[in-house]
């Protein structure tokens, strides 16, 4: 299947994408400077030879913090992403699998919390603590953003309950949660995979939204907290025109979701063949 | 070509929503010169923005009924 | 026709109906209790607070300071067991009495406050939604139709616009059009120092600040649905039966009505969705714009330590996309042939 992956046009440029910015968040760090670095002599420059992405108003480098701030945003969105994947293949797969009152259950608990408005929510759960690390803000994401993957997840299953070597396991008198382990989930796992690709591209969004609202990791460069700091240590920031500080956050984050969105289009098109001439 | 009852009901209902709107600008205009014919004592920005909501939601109507 | 109407509906769509109006009344429940709990595991007592900041903070535990406290504890009924409290509230929750603001806006009450700001935040949800909903699935139909290099360049160009994320968009544009151009404000909900009044001139001047938030959402959502729609009536061309019927003679215009017909009913699904996300996502905007909805009010009330605006605010908004939501749900069962004539698979 993997091969099938590759020639999926959408899927590979999708990934080529993330890749790349992964890369940035993961070596830019090492070759930049140190980007909480105040340059009193050179505050709010725009771009030049020295400074490739300009200064913010406290001088310190954006190009640092952009590669600072893709590390840490990414390191936000994966940690959502991986415990809200495991949370909804908890939810989704198991009471999928096993049916009837399971899935009932999962399922119901699944459409309530859906319904819940997230960023209201995220902002007063951020209000009961005061210090926030990257992992606290990860943690809290994951557990407003399951429901979602937890539906996908749960159809997969289903539909992959119906096959032969699920009748095969169970035949031979394998319980069920290990049948889900063994046998369905290595099955969904490119699935499984794209869910938490998607989880963390969301992860990483919804950390930019709350750290511009000023609710994020405390003491952490993420892209969301560079827009933040950018419209609030302005004074009359879109004036004065910074937008060399502000506008390069949000074009890695449109890209990186971008990306994310047309990996899992590519990979739709190969769950479901129906879609995939266009 | 006799047109179905309830569309009828949808497009009167759509196009009182739009008019409601006209008419509050026109209102406000003609307060804005002084000319205007009688006080409204209710709240001039609530009763724009609901006055645009149910614009929206007329236009939205008509769309659908158009079709 | 009306006798039979009226007997489907005995049938299939009130059960549907109904199913729907428990579902949303168990979300409202665990809402609400879900706020109740979320109030009585904040860290240290809420009259501790009162008294602290009546009191500029002076050395508590004195006597006269435990009487105080003692007294308001039994004022506030904060002494009873945890059920009671939760009983009370339940009371006062039917009764709307959603408490007094504090501190922000003491003694006005949190339900007139409430009411007083969410004319704005939907006049941008509402609008958003509906005109975004109408406008992308067009593109996108549009798209879908004429196929090949057009279609693919508008794919790209609606998944971007899709993915922008709000707050910053809303960013860009206000530097863009604010800054730069000049042509709409950045800021608030009228000129600084404007009056409200009946006049024109104010309706403009807020429509003029009502622009850059509006016109933010609306490109990000219509993206949004041009992307869904193409690829819904694609597949629906994909199907055979429009080239077949192309090829029989059917004229376009005609065709293209029942390809998007059958399109848009997964569509009006993702409606639920998107009002969601579209609700959180007019909040955060009003913090950035200045324009004071309900996603504002949070917003300070958070800032001040105001928890009776806070859990208020919030009960509120889940009543608001409760009522969306279901309002929604009822819309696609009527115009889902299925649900509405009761036809079993």
């Amino acid at each position: 299947m993997s091969e099938t992956l590759l020639r999926s046009k959408k899927f590979i440029v999708g990934l080529a994408i993330v890749i790349a910015i992964a890369m940035i968040g993961i070596i830019g760090p090492y070759l930049t400077r140190d980007p909480l670095k105040e340059n009193w002599n050179a505050v709010a420059q725009p771009p030049d030879s020295d400074y490739l992405l300009g200064t913010t108003v406290l001088g310190e480098d954006v190009l640092a913090q952009l590669c600072t701030g893709i590390r840490n945003s990414l390191e936000v969105g994966v940690l959502a992403g991986g415990l809200g994947t495991l949370i909804a293949v908890l939810f989704g797969a198991l009471g999928a699998y096993k049916g009837g009152w399971a899935d009932e259950i999962s399922s119901f608990v699944t459409n309530v919390m859906i319904v819940f408005p997230m960023i209201p929510l995220l902002l007063i759960v951020s209000e009961l603590t005061q210090q926030r690390s990257l992992m606290l803000v990860g943690l809290l994401i994951a557990l407003f953003y399951w429901p979602w993957a937890a539906r996908s997840i749960r159809s997969q299953v289903l539909s992959l309950r119906e096959r032969e070597f699920v009748d095969l396991a169970r035949l031979s008198g394998m319980r069920d949660a290990t049948t889900v382990v063994t046998e369905v989930l290595p099955n969904m796992l490119a699935y499984i995979i794209m869910v938490f690709i998607l989880l963390a591209g969301g992860g990483m969004l919804a950390e930019a939204g709350i750290s511009m609202l000023g609710v994020g990791p405390s003491n952490s460069v993420t892209l969301g907290q560079m827009l933040f700091h950018a419209m609030n240590e302005t004074i009359t920031p879109y004036w004065w025109g910074v937008w060399w500080w502000f506008i390069p956050p949000g074009i890695v984050l449109t890209f990186f979701l971008s990306a994310v969105f047309v990996m899992h289009a590519g990979m739709n098109e190969l769950f479901n063949p129906r879609l995939r001439r266009e | 070509m006799k047109v179905p009852k309830r569309k009828l009901v949808f497009l009167a209902i759509g196009s009182l929503l739009i008019l409601q709107f006209v008419l509050l600008l026109v209102y406000s205009y003609l307060y804005e010169i002084n000319q205007a014919p009688f006080q409204i004592n209710y709240d001039p920005l609530t009763a724009f923005l609901i006055s645009w909501i149910l614009f929206c939601i007329g236009i939205v109507i008509l769309i659908t009924m158009g079709r | 026709m009306r006798r039979r109407t009226r007997d489907l509906l005995h049938n299939r769509f009130a059960a549907f109906v109904a199913k729907k109006v428990v579902f949303y009344l168990i979300v409202a429940f665990v809402a609400m209790t879900f706020v109740f709990f979320i109030t009585h595991l904040m860290p240290g007592n809420p009259v501790d607070r009162m008294i602290a900041s009546l009191t500029s903070g002076g050395p508590g535990g004195g006597q006269t300071y435990l009487k105080l406290k003692a007294q308001l504890m039994d004022y506030f009924g904060l002494n009873k067991p945890l059920f009671e409290q939760y009983l009370i509230f339940w009371r006062e929750l039917f009764t709307l009495n959603l408490g007094p603001s504090y501190p922000i806006n003491y003694p006005q009450s949190v339900l007139s406050i409430i009411i007083l700001r969410l004319p704005y935040t939907l006049a941008i949800v509402i609008p958003v939604l509906l005109l975004s909903f109408f406008l992308g699935n067009w593109i996108g139909a549009k798209a879908a139709y004429a196929g090949g290099k057009r279609s693919e360049l508008v794919y790209f160009f609606s998944v971007f616009s899709n993915r922008l994320p709000s707050f910053w968009f809303g960013m860009v544009l206000v530097f863009v059009f604010a800054g730069v151009l000049k042509i709409f404000p950045g800021y608030g909900l009228a000129s600084l120092g404007t009056m409200s009044s009946w006049k024109l001139s104010y309706f403009l001047d807020v429509l003029e600040h009502y622009s850059l938030p509006f016109i933010t959402l609306f490109i990000i959502y219509v993206g949004g649905w041009a992307t869904g729609m193409r690829s819904m009536v694609t597949h629906e061309m994909d199907s055979g039966y429009v080239r077949y019927s192309e090829q029989l003679g059917f004229r376009k215009n005609k065709l293209m009505s029942y390809a998007e017909r059958n399109a848009i009913l997964p569509q009006v699904t993702g409606l639920n969705l998107q009002l969601n996300a579209l609700i959180g996502e007019t909040a955060i905007l009003e913090i950035i714009f200045g324009w004071p909805g309900i996603g504002k009010m949070m917003f300070d009330a958070v800032g001040a330590d105001d928890y009776m605006l806070i859990f208020g605010g919030f009960m509120v908004i889940m009543v608001v996309v409760i009522l969306g939501n279901f309002l929604i749900d009822i819309l696609y069962g009527f115009i889902d042939p299925r649900i509405r004539t009761g036809g079993r698979q």
